[in-house]
């Protein structure tokens, strides 16, 4: 049993990812005041085109870049409908999942004439490639597990310490407030949705370059909801998305030391159930940003 | 002039604008799609008209002739045509002539013999019809779930969950009761599938109501709950030696009749494997149920009140709690309500893929159906057709059936911002006329 502690710990982490920088992505948006649930559709995207352009271009870094600029690219779109056309966010986000879930599927037929891509090259860290210690630690732990450290505590600071932070909680707790001030609520708006799905993109990259190293028609199999559940869990903090981000991710590192009786089905149902839970109060309290769902309009 | 006072008035009447969203949105996706269909596909294709433009472009007949085997050919791929070509041309000749037939072959899909293709192969028949009408079933439920939510202000994007669990209610209820005769069976299973889904949707109005946390985050999180649950209790009761994730075969006396069984005698000839089945009429006495009790009761009513604005319904004394819970509760038995279709007309045992998606799909189907239950019934048939439809163009067509998902994604995001323009539309309309008198 022993033995298996640090694999459960490397495993934890790998699995996280995926959740806190979706969870993240949420963040940004709801932040914002715009309710994102097409993250799990941006995170497809994102899978997908990284996949692809490593495979087209040669080059996964750029295909890490090109997979953010999709989730970026779906992240306009849901603005475009929900902030600029005011429409309904969740029916936008829903379309959002809709269209990545068939596009992703209808390019990887034309270009690749099949549904499961392989990736032909993985993400290797300039200068620290080809050494042994670093060689061993990538292949257990991905080298963007890191980048998405460093993203959850540069989130931290951005969210709570600097103006732009300051504008974006603003703007999602109180809109009018805010535009008395001289704050632009639809650019600050637009740049949560974008970020958002910049973020869900960059998850779906780690999906399917880093962790299956291959694309598959719906490889992100609901991670984007369970990201949207750290966010709530983590009640909105970068801190706390990251946290529950883990949490989640221990839950599914465990499941395959569990006795038989208890089914993985259990353990998937526990992210959606504990996110219930602290939104009714019955563990801790939870509550979003006071505007969040609300299009803005000046009259 | 009378009658052209009346069609300007035609225009600015609130059926008029609540007709054109919808309609403005199907033509916009289908506008959107062929868009891409022009951008996307191309092929190689040596036809009648590549062979003139090789003619005209002085290519030696004695090739030309060599070429026949690749007439109408199709190929997608551009490698693959050029492999052929270089098969059936010696060096020189493929150096020289290869790029000039590759050229002449290029061609592009035309978007409106894809949509074509579409329509032609779910409505050239009545076999085509009636598989349409077979997927518009499920779909006119979970539609008519979200169209009563919303009509009570609630936005329910559980269908999907709901459904699941009404499924498995029917699925179990088919199969753990036996010896029972089907006037009693059938309703049993039905009664169960409502009541699974009422209990799902319920949970969500009641945490809406007592504790205050919005329903689309509660419902949200309770489908993926009720997908574990149901791949859960599909495992504790798969046939022990079945590798398939299904369930026990339902009974027979639970099981519905093909509409063939009753139209053949009739001279109204189906194929057998025709998979339109008898839950139709439960789909369309649902609908006619949905609009007598918005219409005509004193439950629709209160309902409208609170979804129209809850606070002056509470101080006029509706119960809002109450209504909230009923109003989900029976939407969720709706959604549940689709699993009659799917188990006990289709399958015959519960599996998560035969529903998978379609209470999201009733989402789109709610909205482009303006949220009433008869236009419900119009935007599932053409869901129906796009459904029934999209599975024949991969063959006929170069462009693949994943299309249909783009187009419902563009359906949906049209439909909204129509729906959000015409708004504006009846809004700018109403001042104009108060402006006037």
């Amino acid at each position: 049993m022993i033995e298996a502690v640090p694999a459960v710990l490397a495993s934890t982490v790998r699995l996280a990812v995926p959740y806190s920088l979706a969870g993240l992505g949420g963040l940004y948006s709801e932040r914002s005041g715009v309710i994102n649930i097409g993250l799990e559709g941006q995170m497809l995207a994102g899978a997908f085109t990284a996949v692809a352009a490593t495979n087209l271009l040669g080059s996964p870094w750029l295909g890490l870049v090109l997979a953010v600029v999709a989730g970026m690219l779906l992240g306009l779109i849901h603005g475009v409908v929900s902030i600029t056309f005011k429409a309904n966010q969740i029916v936008s986000g829903l379309a959002i999942i809709i269209f990545a879930s068939g596009i992703t599927v209808f390019l990887s037929w034309l270009l690749f004439n099949k549904t499961q891509i392989k990736a032909e090259a993985g993400l290797q860290v300039p200068f620290l490639h080809g050494r042994a210690f670093f060689d061993l630690l990538f292949s257990q732990i991905p080298p963007l597990v890191f980048l998405t450290a460093i993203i959850i505590i540069a989130s931290h600071f951005i969210v709570f310490k600097t103006v732009f932070g300051l504008r974006l909680r603003a703007v999602g707790e109180h809109p009018q407030a805010a535009d008395t001030l001289g704050i632009n609520v639809v650019r600050m708006r637009y740049l949560g949705v974008i970020i958002s799905g910049g973020l869900a993109g960059l998850a779906g990259a780690y999906l399917s370059l880093e962790h299956a190293h291959y694309f598959v028609k719906g490889i992100s199999g609901g991670r984007g909801f369970i990201g949207l559940a750290s966010m709530i869990f983590g009640k909105w903090t970068p801190l706390g998305t990251a946290g529950a981000g883990l949490l989640f991710g221990f839950g599914e590192a465990l499941k395959p030391y569990l006795p038989k009786i208890v089914s993985s089905q259990f353990i998937d149902m526990i992210p959606y159930i504990l996110t219930i839970l602290v939104l009714t109060s019955a563990v801790g309290r939870a509550a979003g940003p006071a505007d969040v769902g609300i299009p803005y309009s000046k009259e | 002039m009378p009658g052209k006072y009346n069609w300007a008035r035609f225009i600015r009447s609130r059926l008029f604008v609540s007709l054109l969203a919808p309609l403005l949105a199907v033509v916009m996706a289908f506008a959107a799609c062929g868009l891409i269909i022009l951008i996307f596909i191309t092929g190689y294709n040596l036809d009648a008209q590549a062979l003139e433009r090789l003619n005209r472009a002085n290519v030696p007949p004695g090739i030309i002739h060599r070429l026949k085997p690749l007439m109408d050919e199709d190929f997608s791929q551009k490698e693959a045509f050029d492999k052929e070509l270089r098969k059936l041309l010696d060096n020189q000749e493929y150096r020289h002539y290869s790029a000039v037939i590759t050229e002449a072959s290029f061609s592009r899909e035309n978007p409106v013999r894809v949509f074509n293709e579409i329509f032609k192969a779910a409505l050239k028949d009545r076999n085509g019809w009636g598989n349409v009408l077979y997927r518009a079933t499920p779909l006119i439920l979970t539609g008519l779930a979200v169209a009563l939510a919303v009509q009570c202000g609630l936005f329910n994007i559980g269908g999907e969950g709901q459904m699941v669990m009404g499924g498995f209610a029917i699925a179990w209820a088919g199969f753990s009761l036996t010896g029972l005769p089907s006037f009693l069976h059938i309703p049993l299973c039905i009664l169960a599938g409502f009541l699974a889904g009422a209990l799902w949707g319920g949970i969500a109005g009641y945490l809406k109501t007592a504790r205050g946390v919005h329903e689309v985050v509660t419902t949200i999180m309770l489908n993926w709950i009720a997908v574990a649950l149901t791949q859960y209790l599909t495992m504790a009761f798969k046939p022990g030696e079945s590798w398939i994730p299904h369930t026990h075969a339902i009974a027979d006396s639970a099981r519905l009749s093909r509409l063939w069984v009753y139209l053949n005698p009739l001279g109204i000839a189906f194929p057998k494997s025709n998979l339109l089945n008898t839950a139709l009429l439960l789909s369309l006495a649902a609908v006619a149920a949905v609009y007598f009790i918005l219409k005509k009761t004193r439950l629709g009513y209160e309902i409208k009140a609170v979804g129209f604005n809850p606070s002056a319904a509470e101080s006029a004394g509706i119960n809002v709690a109450r209504n909230t819970v009923l109003a989900m509760a029976v939407s969720g038995g709706l959604a549940g309500l689709a699993g009659v279709n799917q188990v006990m007309g289709y399958k015959y045992r519960f599996r998560y893929g035969i529903f998978e998606s379609l209470g999201f799909d009733g989402i789109g189907v709610a909205f482009i159906g303006r949220n009433s239950p008869f236009g419900v019934v119009l935007a599932a048939i053409l869901f129906g057709i796009l459904d029934q439809g999209g599975l024949a163009i991969d063959v006929s067509t170069r462009v693949p059936r994943e299309i249909v998902l783009v187009l419902k994604a563009f359906i949906l995001i049209f439909v909204v911002l129509s729906g959000e323009i015409t708004k504006r539309m009846m809004k700018r309309i109403k001042k104009q006329e108060e402006e006037q008198k």
